[in-house]
């Protein structure tokens, strides 16, 4: 927008230079007086200056007469007599003719001084002595009712600047963009507050004598107030202009900065020194409203200029959706008028009267806040708002009625009940105590009534929901659920939500409510999921809820397919997912804090669904592996070639060999024996399993004789260890199977269980013919290989299932040397042997 | 009197055919001329043996019951009866092809009706010729079985060298050296021509047992110079010395070493469309 980036900076630059007239008026005035100094000095005493004085009280001329139209209640002109109403005689035994004169008098007395004021009332004079204060910058106490409308208006300005802050806090906690709005509201609070102080502290203390610590006090609020209304809109103007512009020329940042600098130092001096010159604070006035007014109104004329030149929805986004046309025009209007008005271009200031002047001046200063709750407004909608206005509410409501009934109270107990007031008093908060304890909760209920919105009946929902989630223990409903409760509890336009399942393998599960955009694709949503993988943060359309952790192409990417929130879902300091809502359904509706809260909140209860689903999913698994694991043992057990083999062998040995047919009868009744024993217990102890394998290997023995060379050994001490039920047997079984009985001439099996460094291992050789596939390697494998058959492959997945590692059996075969297969049962800790124990006494029924 | 042969790996199982053949002996219907305790030692004892019937066990070390049938010269081949505790594939041959076979452990009854059937054979000439009809459908059904033959490859994936594992090392052999390539029992075992020495114009085989499938080798090796004749077998054309009839249209090849290969019959007739016999 190369036309808006050379309009709006000189928009701002005529609004310095506007702005820096009246200060060089005022330096002019000041070269003039220094010369006229110079000249004069020698021959007569001028005085040079110095702060205004005030004797709170307004003269007007009223028939050729000098009247006092307004005493400020609690002045000390009240205080020494002085009504509304008297005719106005002499000061200090001068005559004035003219109000204008005499108030150039008592501006000209140095705060302090004692006036001796001559007035006429009802046919008589009366002399009355008034202590002259500094006058009060910035206020107004003309008339009762200005005095009262100033002391409201700077009240509830100053309510909704706390209420604002509240709840730009949290946002400006989480994102720069909100940082700069919290900024500017904290510092137009700065200055409604430090003045509704100022304000109140007169109505209630009265006016401060002069060079009291009150009155010093006084004048560092002054101070504080002033430093607010400089730099309000300093900061406007910069918030507008990085708003409407993409890139603010670093000359207009600065030159932005060169008039409210000159205001600061000029203030900083007279505060400190009393006067800089003939100027004074109050001849400040009229640069600092100039310089406001010049300020606010380029702030507002380039908002115009840029709804004029950018589509709108451009700048709704960049936080001006509270402005609009009409709004930017009327403070435009209002700051234009009152610049004119200021600088007696309208020459209104004089003509109207000082009490109307006033009101003017009131007026703009509390329109002048205007624009910032319209600059934040863009901002604050993305916070608490229903929270803090409900908490609000209830405190204003509670500390109301602690305040009401407490007055009431020890007022009433005063008039009706005798004795010492503090112990009554005591009792008195005592009993409110206990009545607003039980006060305030009903309240809050009442409050919450009061403030049910659609976000409540949203959480509502959410919380039903997340009630629910125990019960579901189907991931895609849970899924379905979940995201159709996101989406229609927070009134997007869709959602959609990636999840990954661990069992039984790791997943991806997807699902999304109404088929709208977000249009995203798992492809898509992989490339983003880096950055949610280990990170807690959320991702957000807005500035203000984005946590800016997401590179800015795929931010651009995620908008393009219209996302407008990203939740991950977390459990254990690690993601599961991602949650991802489209744009809100009303269009002029955003997500807020609340929203995220309440994304979060339901996100963290569904990783926990997801975590128990995959739990129980893991346990289903493991016992139906174990089954398997049984079904596989009974069948190789009962496998008919080999009970046909045994048999066959048995009976051959019956007539010459009664006694090793006997034997091997024992030994197949010994392992069907095992076998029916054995079958609900995931783990036995070595010297059991060892005693299986041995009975299979008698029999093979019996069939093979001396093409079998058996050899078994446990070392001592570790015959108790726990050992996965038929691993071991398994593996033997390979061995004779695939090994020795395919070579010719049979070959040697030894099986042997020793301690290791970290655990036990149980090693099972034979010299068989090998297998092929692990040939040549020169590692043991670990890994679960597709040649695997049915006892290798529940082998490794129960080792996987009951140790959680996958690395437990190790393979490694030579056409040579035949194949070694060891089983590795890692240190009983906590994943071994807990579970062993605790699976050990827990038959698994199926 | 009925010559009987005995092929198994387990002694007590051959134990306890003699047993039960016993009376049989004693009767002087049978006479035991012979044991083998696998298929290698049953291919080279049993032609000699003048056997009439030979109980063959299927599972056994390095060549199992149907290789053994199969390497059997078609003259003079003795009534064959197969023997398995229980092999759930051989059953399903054995009944797809009305072949006869006795369950471990055998039964007196059963053994009998064997011997008596084997003792029609041999005097009647017709279910002779039946019988090895049957034998013939059961080798063709076998490798029709395993006919999923692979696709061969293009140009550029046939290799020009094998690496075969070898103790510690790696051997790197020209596939020109290669003589055959056969699996049985799931093992792939390579016969490969040994580096001779000049003087010594005997040429000598060494066998290697490798990790591949004759799938995955039928699409390593060109076509043009290797074929696959057998379920079991992929052979060298340019080691082929001579072919030898065989029953049932089956052709029995000698390689280089006199190394002795079996073609099925399907591949029998492709290899004479190739060898232009």
């Amino acid at each position: 927008m190369p036309r808006l980036d050379r309009i709006v900076p000189l928009i701002a630059l005529s609004a310095v230079l506007l702005a820096l007239v009246e200060p060089a008026r005022v330096a002019y005035d000041w070269w003039e007086f220094r010369g006229y100094m110079k000249d004069m000095g020698q021959l007569m005493p001028v005085r040079v200056g110095s702060a205004e004085s005030f004797d709170w009280v307004i003269w007007d001329d009223s028939d050729g007469q000098i009247e006092a139209r307004y005493v400020f209640p609690g002045s000390p002109a009240a205080e020494s007599g002085l009504q509304p109403g008297d005719r106005f005689y002499m000061l200090d035994n001068t005559q004035y003719f003219s109000a204008d004169d005499l108030r150039d008098a008592v501006r000209g007395a140095r705060p302090g001084r004692v006036l001796t004021y001559m007035v006429a009332r009802e046919g008589d004079y009366e002399v009355i002595q008034v202590t002259a204060t500094r006058y009060p910058t910035f206020l107004y106490p003309r008339s009762g009712a200005l005095w009262q409308f100033a002391l409201w208006g700077f009240a509830i300005g100053a309510f909704f600047h706390i209420l604002a802050l509240f709840i730009a806090a949290p946002l400006a906690r989480r994102s720069g963009a909100a940082r700069a709005e919290f900024v500017l509201i904290a510092v137009s609070a700065v200055w409604i507050v430090s003045n509704l102080i100022r304000l109140l502290a007169v109505e209630t203390a009265g006016p401060p004598a002069a060079g009291s610590f009150y009155d010093r006090l006084f004048q560092g609020l002054t101070l504080i107030g002033l430093v607010g209304w400089i730099g309000f809109p300093v900061l406007l103007i910069k918030d507008v202009l990085r708003g409407v512009l993409q890139k603010v020329p670093r000359w207009t940042e600065l030159v932005v900065m060169v008039p409210p600098v000159l205001l600061a130092l000029a203030i900083g001096y007279i505060t400190f020194v009393g006067h800089l010159g003939p100027v004074t604070m109050e001849s400040l006035l009229v640069p600092i409203l100039v310089f406001a007014s010049c300020y606010i109104g380029a702030a507002a004329l380039s908002v115009i200029v840029a709804f004029r030149l950018r589509p709108s929805s451009e700048l709704e986004e960049g936080g001006f959706g509270g402005w609009g046309l009409v709004g930017s025009t009327a403070i435009l209007t209002v700051a234009v008028v009152a610049a004119l008005c200021v600088q007696e271009f309208v020459p209104a200031l004089n003509q109207i009267g000082e009490v109307r002047a006033g009101w003017l001046i009131v007026f703009a200063q509390l329109l002048a806040v205007a624009p910032v709750t319209m600059l934040s407004y863009g901002t604050l909608r993305h916070g608490k708002i229903d929270d803090v206005l409900s908490r609000a509410f209830v405190y204003a409501l509670v500390l109301g009625l602690i305040f009401f009934a407490f007055v009431a109270g020890s007022a009433l107990l005063d008039r009706y009940v005798g004795g010492p007031s503090q112990i009554l008093s005591g009792l008195l908060v005592v009993v409110l105590l206990l009545v607003f304890d039980r006060l305030i909760r009903r309240l809050r209920i009442v409050a919450e009534t009061v403030f049910r919105t659609e976000r409540q009946r949203t959480r509502q929902l959410v919380v039903r929901l997340q009630e629910r989630m125990p019960d579901t223990l189907d991931a895609d409903v849970l899924l379905q659920d979940v995201v159709a409760a996101a989406g229609r509890g927070l009134g997007a336009r869709s959602a959609v939500m990636f999840v990954r399942l661990e069992e039984p393998t790791p997943r991806w599960r997807s699902a999304s409510h109404h088929p709208e955009p977000p249009y995203l694709t798992e492809r898509d949503f992989q490339r983003i999921w880096p950055y949610f993988e280990n990170d807690s943060r959320v991702w957000a359309r807005n500035p203000e809820l984005d946590s800016r952790h997401l590179p800015a192409e795929l931010a651009r990417d995620l908008v393009a397919r219209g996302g407008a929130l990203a939740v991950p879902i977390r459990s254990e300091g690690r993601s599961r997912g991602l949650l991802v809502l489209g744009l809100k359904k009303a269009r002029t509706t955003v997500y807020n804090l609340e929203d995220v809260d309440v994304l979060r909140a339901l996100a963290a209860h569904l990783a926990v669904a997801i975590d128990r689903i995959d739990l129980v999913e893991r346990e289903r698994r493991l016992a139906r592996e174990t089954t398997q694991a049984q079904l596989v043992a009974l069948r190789s057990q009962i496998n008919p070639h080999f009970l046909f083999n045994a048999l066959n062998t048995i009976l051959s040995h019956i007539a010459e060999k009664p006694e090793t047919a006997e034997a091997a009868v024992e030994h197949l009744a010994a392992i069907f024996r095992h076998t029916l024993n054995a079958e609900d217990l995931a783990f036995v102890s070595l010297r059991e399993e060892f005693e299986l394998v041995g009975h299979y290997l008698a029999i093979e023995k019996a069939r093979f004789g001396k093409n079998l060379d058996v050899s078994t050994e446990i070392e001592s001490g570790l015959e108790q260890t726990p050992v996965p039920a038929f691993c071991v047997q398994t593996l033997v079984e390979n061995s004779v199977k695939h090994g020795i009985e395919r070579r010719r001439g049979g070959g040697k099996l030894e099986v042997r269980a020793y301690a290791t460094a970290d655990g036990v291992a149980v090693r099972v050789t034979d010299t068989g013919v090998g297998i092929p596939q692990l040939f040549g390697r020169p590692e043991p494998t670990s890994a679960r290989e597709d040649f695997f058959g049915i006892g290798l492959k529940n082998v490794h997945t129960r080792m996987e299932l009951l140790y959680h590692r996958a690395d437990l059996l190790l393979m490694e075969s030579d056409p040579v040397t035949g194949t070694t297969a060891t089983l590795v049962l890692p240190e009983t800790g906590e994943s071994g042997s807990g579970q062993a124990r605790a699976l050990t006494q827990e038959p698994i029924t199926t | 009197m009925l010559n009987v042969f005995l092929v198994d790996d387990e002694a007590p199982a051959r134990k306890r055919l003699r047993q039960l053949l016993e009376p049989f002996v004693d009767e002087g219907r049978v006479d035991i001329v012979g044991e083998a305790s696998d298929g290698v030692e049953a291919v080279e004892k049993l032609p000699a043996s003048g056997a009439d019937l030979v109980f063959l066990d299927i599972r056994m070390p390095g060549l199992d019951g149907f290789d053994v049938l199969e390497k059997l010269p078609p003259e003079g081949r003795p009534t064959v009866a197969f023997t398995t505790a229980y092999d759930e594939y051989a059953l399903r041959a054995f009944q797809a092809n009305a072949v006869d076979y006795v369950l471990k452990p055998v039964s007196n009854e059963r053994l009998e009706e064997t011997l008596r059937r084997a003792e029609r054979l041999s005097k009647v000439p017709s279910d002779r010729e039946e019988q090895e009809q049957k034998l013939g459908k059961l080798l063709d059904w076998m490798d029709a079985q395993a006919e999923k033959t692979a696709k061969g490859g293009d140009e550029s994936t046939y290799v020009k060298q094998l690496s075969i594992p070898y103790r510690d090392r790696i051997l790197v052999t020209p596939v020109e050296r290669i003589i055959s390539i056969e699996i049985s029992e799931g093992i792939t075992r390579l016969y490969v021509l040994e580096e001779s020495d000049p003087g010594n114009s005997r040429p000598k085989l060494r066998q290697h047992i490798v990790g591949y499938t004759l799938d995955q080798l039928s699409s390593m090796l060109h076509p043009d110079q290797f074929m696959r004749v057998h379920r079991s077998a992929i052979v060298q054309f340019t080691q082929i010395k001579e072919l030898i009839p065989w029953f049932s249209g089956r052709y029995k090849l000698v390689l280089t070493g006199a190394h002795e290969v079996i073609a099925s019959r399907e591949r029998s007739k492709l290899l004479k469309e190739r060898l232009n016999i």
